[in-house]
């Protein structure tokens, strides 16, 4: 086919990247040694080496597909390719400047579509005269017609996400990194934005698309990359690739990665992708049918993890899906729980039209509760699925911000507590309008300065009944190990541990509410570490049984065998451990 | 369909990588660039230079994007000093009556909350430049020193009205309108480099550690009270033995208020020195302000 004439694009020589990680505080983690020793990694910084040694070169006109587990280093690995994050080792050579469709973090949310088209655009690299050029065709293929006069703001997340990609691929760059981003809008302006990929990519460009789904790299892609914990595993033909991909998925231990030891009693749940954990928690974890499933996009990690207090509060678990359509998976799962109701968190934005009728096409009446962002749906979720007027707590998370929102969503006690999103622009008059048709007695807000000022904390004052607090110490791990000393007693049969790492915590999203609904404690752990609270919560407990959510990737085998030593053996009753 | 990468056993295809010499040879051979690492610091510039335009349009969109949410939209970058001069003025001018040794009290206030204020909203904003666009240095790729220097630019074009309402002040607390206001954009302009350099330096210290960002209200409050704001730094540094007066008269935050009163009041006559002093602080905290910090970029964006 000529491939080996094609002059490369992208050179990447033995890159491995370590970056830093801010977890926050750690009260008490290890003991009087944390404060005392200079050890980086006993402190609030740790270090997570994301990509290990990888090597390839890239050629005009091929396209790319990344294909590889959650929390494997894909996309930490296109950082490395689009030159945004720097390598710790080895290096990236590349044909001018690559553009990852990211161009939404320069936009300005308060101004026109019209003047962000000029800041995204040259952002890029264009030129002020060179977006006159191309100004026009920007607005004609995002379809958005007159309302590029209106203030992003106003835009719904369809239409927003529409204009990002088409400023992001306004500047033909000749290395383009596309990171899941084709999730967006109907089926036409995905039809359109396909087309104008492969634009892109004859024009002698090299495309590189992440993707969880085999189906959009098969279809895009002529090569595939197979990342597995930050190592190539292979490279070459997508069919070929892919077809061993998905082959070891479904044969998991297989000669690649190295077959995990089994650790009785602490059992894993892991799936090839956050859908499929998801899907295998809710079933493993719950028996009976319910009433209502929640479904939350697992492109939308905050809005998900908010969406838990109050699935919770109507016993519904909070199910991942897949944007924009409904995996067999997820369906099969939907199909066994036999729910009266699916409630879709989000507008057609969030969770596409195509996942709604799929289950409609189930015979399940379906409820969209939510607006056009996470923010807005999180308002809605505060009250709309158990019509409170009144709640005991709520807890304002930074959207952007994981690890505070799944501090929230465990802090919160169902029924009477839940999780309300803010923004980068903080405290909007919506938001404070929300609240004001509540009681609540107390307002907890786990952002900082930078997202709620003193001015905002002080209206927020005026909305709660009992006053307003600022929560920024414990991390989730620290909070989930609180709320479980709280609510259960030593000796339990089963503890629920899931990573609080920001990379896995699609795989704490299901699980937080399946383990609430089976009155079992939930705690976090790191991918490769026992927190100091962890640790004494577990001897606390001394579990039966201990249940791992997510896979290899996301909390090591060695953490597995060190769970282990917490369980206090029920050998000599029960036998076997029964099954959960 | 070539295959030729699959062995007989059904491995997986994996290309034997290159050598880190061969690998380095074949990008050179085909004219690819290195993406990590510092650019030569000739380059640097040149590629912050190529950039202006960008710096332009961000920095005036995120002043307008400012008081967007706020009904009164773009009145409060007026009213907001307006109403902190009125208040100054109610509790200096009626209630305390104070003058500390300057004629025009209300005036001397007003020119060094205005200019203080504009020093310490670019290095406060300047510092977290970095640490407060993660999300940005993550997702595109541009020479990082344009968000400090379009923090800069941001507060400069927020402060204009503030600066006008100084002009429109000065004749009705009975200065007169001399051709030394002309003076003041230079002593404006000197003050931009020297704060933008003041900012690029805490930018890449907060870049190293975080823990830093704290310090820097600290640092900007005790220079406020260092600095001539509420009370003549030349009667203040007398009672000092002569270097430490000098460096009080000197350093840049005192240089800045002096050279904006020079301009715009009578009661204070221009000296050279001070705006000597002015405008080798500028050349020297941005020049260096601009090296320290061009010596962090390629780590910039790892976490």
């Amino acid at each position: 086919m000529g491939e080996a004439e094609a002059t490369p694009s992208v050179v990447v020589s033995h890159v491995d990247i370590v970056y830093r990680v801010f977890a926050g505080r750690r009260p008490g983690s290890r003991g009087p040694r944390s404060w005392l020793s200079r050890d980086e990694e006993n402190r609030s910084v740790r270090t997570v080496h994301a990509v290990k040694d990888v090597s390839f070169v890239a050629r005009h006109g091929e396209s790319i597909g990344i294909i590889g587990r959650n929390g494997s280093g894909k996309s930490t690995l296109l950082r490395a390719v689009a030159g945004l994050m720097p390598p710790t080792n080895g290096h990236v050579w590349s044909d001018g400047t690559p553009s990852l469709l990211g161009v939404n973090a320069v936009l300005v949310k308060q101004l026109s579509g019209a003047r962000n088209i000029y800041i995204g655009a040259q952002a890029l690299g264009l030129s002020r005269e060179e977006v006159d050029d191309v100004y026009a065709d920007i607005v004609e293929f995002s379809g958005i017609g007159d309302a590029i006069d209106l203030p992003m703001s106003a835009y719904s997340s369809g239409m927003a996400a529409r204009l990002r990609f088409a400023i992001s691929t306004a500047a033909v760059p000749p290395v383009l990194v596309v990171d899941e981003a084709l999730a967006t809008g109907d089926a036409d302006f995905r039809a359109r934005s396909r087309e104008r990929i492969e634009g892109l990519r004859e024009r002698a460009g090299t495309v590189f698309l992440v993707s969880h789904s085999a189906a959009s790299i098969r279809s895009m892609c002529d090569r595939a990359i197979w990342l597995d914990s930050g190592e190539l595993v292979a490279d070459g033909p997508v069919d070929l690739v892919l077809e061993a991909y998905q082959s070891s998925s479904k044969r998991p231990p297989r000669s690649h990665p190295p077959a995990e030891p089994d650790v009785p009693g602490v059992e894993r749940w892991s799936g090839d992708t956050r859908y499929h954990t998801s899907a295998l928690t809710s079933r493993r974890g719950l028996q009976d049918q319910t009433d209502t499933v929640v479904l939350a996009s697992g492109a939308d990690l905050a809005l998900a993890l908010a969406c838990v207090p109050g699935g919770a509060s109507v016993a519904a678990p909070v199910l991942l899906t897949h944007p924009t359509r409904l995996m067999r998976t997820t369906r099969a799962e939907i199909e066994r729980l036999g729910p009266q109701q699916v409630v879709l968190a989000g507008g057609p934005g969030i969770i596409g039209a195509e996942v709604a009728e799929a289950v409609d096409a189930l015979g399940v009446v379906v409820h969209r509760l939510g607006g056009d962002d996470s923010v807005a749906t999180s308002r809605v979720m505060l009250t709309d699925l158990t019509e409170v007027t009144t709640l005991d707590v709520v807890y304002l998370a930074p959207v952007g911000e994981s690890g505070a929102v799944l501090t929230a969503a465990i802090s919160s006690e169902p029924g009477t507590s839940r999780v309300l999103l803010v923004g980068e622009d903080g405290l909007t008059a919506e938001t404070e309008a929300a609240l004001e048709q509540l009681s609540v007695r107390v307002i907890r807000v786990l952002a900082d300065d930078d997202t709620l000022d003193g001015a905002a904390l002080e209206r927020l004052r005026s909305l709660a009944r009992e006053g307003v607090q600022r929560v920024l110490t414990p991390t989730a791990a620290a909070a989930a190990a609180a709320v479980s000393q709280d609510s259960h007693g030593r000796g339990v049969d089963v503890v629920y541990v899931a990573s609080a790492d920001d990379t896995a915590v699609g795989d704490a999203v299901t699980g937080a509410g399946v383990a609430e609904m089976a009155g079992a404690p939930f705690l976090l752990v790191e991918r490769d570490d026992v927190p100091q609270v962890t640790h004494e919560e577990l001897e606390r407990l001394a579990p039966s049984h201990i249940v791992l959510l997510g896979g290899p990737a996301t909390i090591t085998p060695a953490v597995r065998a060190r769970l282990a030593d917490y369980l206090v053996s029920d050998a000599d009753d029960a036998g076997p451990a029964p099954a959960l | 369909m070539t295959g030729s990468t699959v062995s007989e056993g059904g491995g997986l295809p994996l290309p034997s990588p290159l050598s880190p010499a061969e690998a380095a040879d074949l990008a050179r051979r085909h004219g690819l660039t290195p993406l990590a690492g510092r650019p030569r610091l000739r380059s640097y510039v040149a590629q912050v230079w190529e950039r202006r335009q960008f710096i332009l349009t961000l920095s005036s969109g995120q002043s307008t994007a400012r008081y967007q949410s706020n009904r009164l939209g773009q009145l409060w970058s007026l009213l907001n000093p307006a109403l902190l001069v009125v208040s100054y003025f109610l509790i200096f001018g009626v209630l305390l009556r104070t003058s500390r040794g300057v004629d025009n009290f209300v005036g001397f206030l007003s020119i060094g909350v205005v200019l203080f204020g504009f020093s310490a909203a670019v290095i406060g904003a300047g510092s977290k430049a970095l640490s407060s666009n993660v999300a940005l240095v993550r997702a595109l790729r541009f020479p990082r020193a344009a968000l400090p220097i379009s923090v800069a630019m941001t507060e400069l074009i927020a402060a204009l009205p503030a600066l006008g309402l100084l002009l429109v002040l000065m004749p009705v607390l009975g200065e007169p309108i001399r051709v030394q206001w002309l003076l003041l954009p230079v002593s404006v302009l000197l003050q931009v480099l020297q704060i933008t350099g003041l900012s690029l330096v805490g930018a890449r210290l907060v870049d190293i550690s975080r823990d830093l960002a704290n310090l820097i209200p600290l640092f900007l409050r005790i220079s406020r009270y260092l600095s001539g704001v509420f009370f003549s730094i030349a009667t203040f540094s007398a009672g000092f033995p002569e270097p430490v007066g000098a460096v009080l008269r000197y350093q840049p935050f005192a240089v800045q208020l002096e050279t904006a009163r020079q301009s715009l009041m009578a009661e204070f006559p221009f000296e050279p020195q001070v705006w000597l002093a002015s405008a080798g602080w500028s050349v020297g905290l941005f020049v260096v302000g601009f090296v320290v910090f061009w010596r962090g970029e390629g780590s910039y964006g790892r976490g």
